[in-house]
């Protein structure tokens, strides 16, 4: 890999020829069925994660394992863009910041807009029905948890969004800083109670957002809140369905790189010991086998991002 | 766990506070029902059972996930908890807008 050519751009510094480009190759992507394998992928691990977090293994959610995890998620996905397009990369969205209804985000030539009123389908751009963006509704029952094998978790075929009905906005930028400040990256029991009280010792569940800060709204916080405000397939288990959700997941990356830079002495990925029902630092992460979070720990490895 | 008797009660503490109810409730030994917003919404509560509760909205399985004390997931509402399985199961009903639960055809294989 060539990390010095491979750079992840905010998606407002695209070209409309960049923008062009991403979407052709997450389309071509969708049509040779590579996309969705991206999505059962996803839905299988949260369904594993999920299942029962008191006894289960949790892989890439409710775990310190979210951060590492779709880093390499975003990996994969990025390769297989770039086997199409050598001259992609997954743009992120600065949900902090891009909140405008006229973003170029929702343009027609990008991500599309908001839902129809109703029943919230995508009616514009390149991922509505209508224009083609078609979700796979076959099950194909495989071993293990219960939705292993699904696609999306039930019989519409269109994408879904419905800004703002479950969560009046996005989280802001003084909201995300206060989540940055946090020194320790996690802490047990390692899952969505982590750091829920003084001293707050978890970065990553505080920005997973499963728990609040004194003074901040309820949760869903950060993370889990953008899933929420976008609404419809963002907020399901099939929520890369939503091509939207590498956007999101790359602007969540770029925080843990910035969160790094921040606290340059303590460790970047805890916990340190293999064995858990959480990866540890040298764990090789399921389903690929590849990497563990200490090998995936320094994303300059295999890209920068453009600020 | 819920036992099956926690359940009901806890069931219908929630149907007291609960938005929109249209249609019909009634709660007995063997679980909860009632008709949201057209929908049935079924709650049973096997002894022994990986989870709190079985959900079935118009007969199909919501698979739920308990992830703490009062605190649900569903595959329609992933990012977020709510308190109670009949909240989850409301929830995903208003998601829905009279889709069916694509669980049905996996669950044959569980």
């Amino acid at each position: 890999m060539n990390a010095a050519t491979r750079v992840r751009k905010n998606h407002l510094a695209l070209s409309d020829e960049d923008r062009r480009r991403f979407v052709r190759a997450v389309l071509e992507l969708k049509r040779t069925g590579v996309y969705d394998r991206f999505v059962a992928m996803h839905i299988r691990v949260n369904s594993m994660d999920l299942l029962d977090m008191n006894s289960g293994r949790r892989l890439g959610h409710l775990s310190p394992g979210l951060l590492a995890w779709h880093r390499q998620l975003l990996l994969e996905f990025e390769n297989a863009l770039r086997e199409l397009d050598p001259g992609v990369t997954v743009p992120y969205w600065d949900w902090t910041t891009d909140q405008a209804p006229d973003s170029p985000l929702w343009s027609g030539a990008f991500m599309g807009g908001d839902g129809r009123p109703g029943d919230g389908r995508v009616m514009t751009g390149p991922f509505a029905r209508d224009n083609g963006w078609v979700l796979n509704l076959s099950v194909v029952p495989v071993g293990g948890s219960f939705m292993s094998g699904t696609y999306t978790q039930d019989n519409r075929d269109f994408l879904v969004r419905q800004f703002g009905r479950r969560v009046p906005r996005l989280p802001t930028p003084e909201e995300l800083a206060d989540v940055l400040v946090l020194p320790v990256y996690d802490c047990p029991p390692w899952d969505g109670r982590s750091g829920s009280a003084a001293p707050f010792d978890s970065f990553r569940n505080h920005l997973e957002g499963w728990v609040a800060l004194p003074g901040q709204p309820r949760p869903p916080r950060l993370h889990n809140c953008v899933h929420a405000w976008v609404g419809g397939h963002m907020s399901y288990v099939g929520s890369v369905n939503d091509p939207l959700f590498f956007l999101h997941h790359c602007f969540l990356d770029r925080c843990w790189a910035i969160w790094q830079e921040q606290h340059p002495e303590v460790p970047h990925y805890l916990p340190l010991a293999d064995g858990l029902e959480v990866p540890g630092l040298h764990t090789l992460l399921d389903p690929w086998r590849t990497m563990t979070p200490a090998e995936l720990l320094d994303h300059r490895r295999f890209y920068r991002y453009d600020a | 766990m819920l036992t099956r008797r926690k359940l009901v009660i806890s069931a219908v503490a929630g149907l007291a506070v609960g938005e929109g109810l249209v249609g019909t409730a009634r709660a007995d030994q063997s679980g909860y029902e009632e008709t949201y917003q057209g929908r049935v919404i079924r709650l049973t509560g096997p002894p022994g059972a990986p989870m709190a509760a079985a959900v079935t909205i118009d007969g199909r399985p919501l698979s739920l996930m308990k992830v703490g004390d009062d605190a649900y997931l569903s595959p329609l509402c992933h990012y977020e908890v709510v308190a109670s399985p009949l909240v989850a199961a409301r929830r995903a009903v208003e998601e829905l807008h009279g889709a069916e639960l694509l669980t049905a055809a996996a669950g044959e294989a569980r």
